[in-house]
């Protein structure tokens, strides 16, 4: 009689575990983001709200940049909507410049995850800080606000002057960089 | 850590309840435009609504509720009690007087009978254990204790040390032949009835009662003596009062071993004694004289430091090839001659 009750919390043991492993395995940045395609080739330190002027660097997958490469007009002529699964990688140095070998203090990354709870825009919003090595995600508003002005006319990159839907991102990336 | 909405309850020092919101105010990069890129929050919008009223009302309202709820709590409770006062409690008191009553010896009480359940049906329990009850105080009118006992006990015979009494009333066929048949039986059974009450109250049992005669039981240590103590006080009722129409008694007790058990057939039968002891007993009761008693030598060696007791006697009996020695009761002895 003993056994069985003895099988179900070792069951129980090992989803408790499994949950705890998956949930450490479940980082949403992966590490190999910097072989990226970059969305902007310059470094970005122009004081803006939320980064000031700290150096920013930005990193698409390819996902990303296969939509771009098949939808030329896309956040142009057309609204864009990335596919779920693309991802862009935001660098925050500490400073405006960066020093030779210096690493990223933190990472901002957009998650094109349309379907998740947490989405905000359709995406997740996630902030990786490496003096604690833990991602979170946002579940409020307040990265989707400042990024909804790039569905508009803004001050940043082209200005995106004919107010384009371009899927909150502000350097619109071209698809062209990503070229071989 | 991005700024974010707060919204919470506050009270200020002068007790006004206030609802209170903080709304971070993004400089969005549109807004930066005008206002400039050097900041992430422009502002707070805060807003705040004086809610006293709604606090006084919802604690009015919370007042309000508990009271409700404790009022009906109170009666439901009040209303629960008095269902089981009524349904339980009630019936089940009444019972416990009842057997309160029957302890105390009066059976004509009973239980009232009020619906079809549990409690009820208790009741009815009650109420014919309490007719049982009535039907076995009755018939112990009528049969003897040892009867009684032995209608719980075993049958088969044993022989048993006793003493007999056998009390005859004398005259009495005379008495009966000239009064009429209501007044003859309202004469014996005053008569057998005061004998009676005497004989069980010094720890007599009657045996049976056969026409005019009694014939009782004593046992244990005591018999002898109770039985002559009982013989004697029946003697001074009988000449004391004057509710016994002049009629005497005649008394012969005797001790020894007889035979108890259960004599008759499986129709009919009595739980009785029978042997010598019984019939000797029986003969001197009808050679003693009217106001007389007499006890044989067996009876005489328990109880002559307790009474004073006549020379002996030689009484020829019938069925006893030999008289039998018997002692007239005198009287009880004064406490002088017994030291």
């Amino acid at each position: 009689m003993i056994k069985p009750y003895v099988s179900i919390f070792f069951m129980i043991l090992l989803l408790t575990a499994y949950g705890s492993c998956s949930r450490e395995e479940s980082l949403v940045i992966p590490s190999q983001y910097s072989f990226w395609e970059r969305t902007v080739d310059i470094d970005l330190n122009v004081p803006i709200p939320g980064h000031m002027d700290n150096l920013r660097r930005i990193f698409m997958n390819e996902t990303g940049f296969s939509y771009l490469r098949e939808n030329p007009e896309a956040g142009n002529s057309i609204p864009a909507l990335f596919p779920d699964g693309t991802m862009i990688v935001k660098e925050i140095y500490e400073s405006p410049t960066v020093q030779p070998g210096e690493a990223p203090q933190s990472l901002m990354a957009m998650v094109k995850s349309s379907g998740h709870s947490d989405a905000r825009g359709g995406w997740l919003w996630v902030v990786k800080d490496f003096s604690t090595g833990k991602e979170n995600i946002f579940t409020d508003q307040f990265c989707v606000t400042c990024h909804s002005d790039a569905n508009n006319s803004h001050p940043y990159g082209d200005r995106n002057a004919e107010s384009q839907f371009r899927d909150y991102l502000f350097h619109f990336p071209d698809a062209a960089d990503s070229l071989p | 850590m991005p700024p974010k909405r707060q919204i919470f309850r506050s009270k200020d020092s002068e007790g006004v309840f206030l609802f209170e919101i903080y709304e971070p105010l993004i400089n969005k990069p549109n807004c930066a435009s005008c206002h400039g890129p050097d900041h992430t929050v422009r502002g707070v919008i805060h807003l705040t609504n004086d809610i006293t009223g709604a606090i006084q009302q919802q604690r009015i309202f919370i007042a309000a509720g508990a009271s409700l709820s404790l009022l009906m709590l109170i009666t439901l409770i009040t209303i629960l009690a008095s269902f089981l006062h009524r349904m339980v409690i009630g019936p089940v008191k009444q019972i416990g007087v009842v057997c309160e009553t029957i302890s105390a010896g009066n059976f004509e009480t009973s239980v009232a009978i009020e619906g079809n359940n549990e409690i009820a049906r208790l009741g009815i329990t009650v109420n014919q254990m309490i007719t049982g009850l009535k039907e076995r105080y009755e018939l112990s009118k009528y049969v003897s204790s040892s009867t009684i006992q032995a209608l719980t006990g075993q049958s088969a015979g044993k022989r048993v040390p006793l003493t007999v009494l056998f009390s005859d009333i004398r005259g009495f066929t005379a008495f009966s032949e000239a009064k009429d048949p209501e007044t003859v039986v309202e004469a014996l059974s005053r008569i057998l009835s005061a004998q009676s009450e005497i004989i069980t109250s010094l720890g007599g049992d009657i045996d049976k009662y056969v026409g005019d005669e009694i014939m009782a039981t004593f046992t244990g240590k005591s018999g002898p003596r109770n039985s002559v103590e009982a013989a004697l006080s029946i003697m001074e009722l009988m000449d004391k009062s004057d509710q016994f129409s002049d009629l005497k008694v005649g008394i012969g007790i005797n001790s020894g071993v007889a035979l108890l058990g259960r004599i008759g057939s499986a129709q009919r039968a009595d739980y009785t004694v029978i042997g010598d002891a019984v019939n000797i007993a029986s003969r001197i009761c009808a050679k003693a004289a009217s106001g007389t008693v007499y006890i044989t030598e067996t009876t005489a060696r328990f109880v002559h430091d307790s009474f004073r007791l006549s020379s002996p006697e030689s009484l020829t009996v019938k069925g006893k090839k030999d008289a039998v020695k018997v002692f007239h009761v005198i009287e009880r002895a004064k406490k002088r001659e017994l030291s």
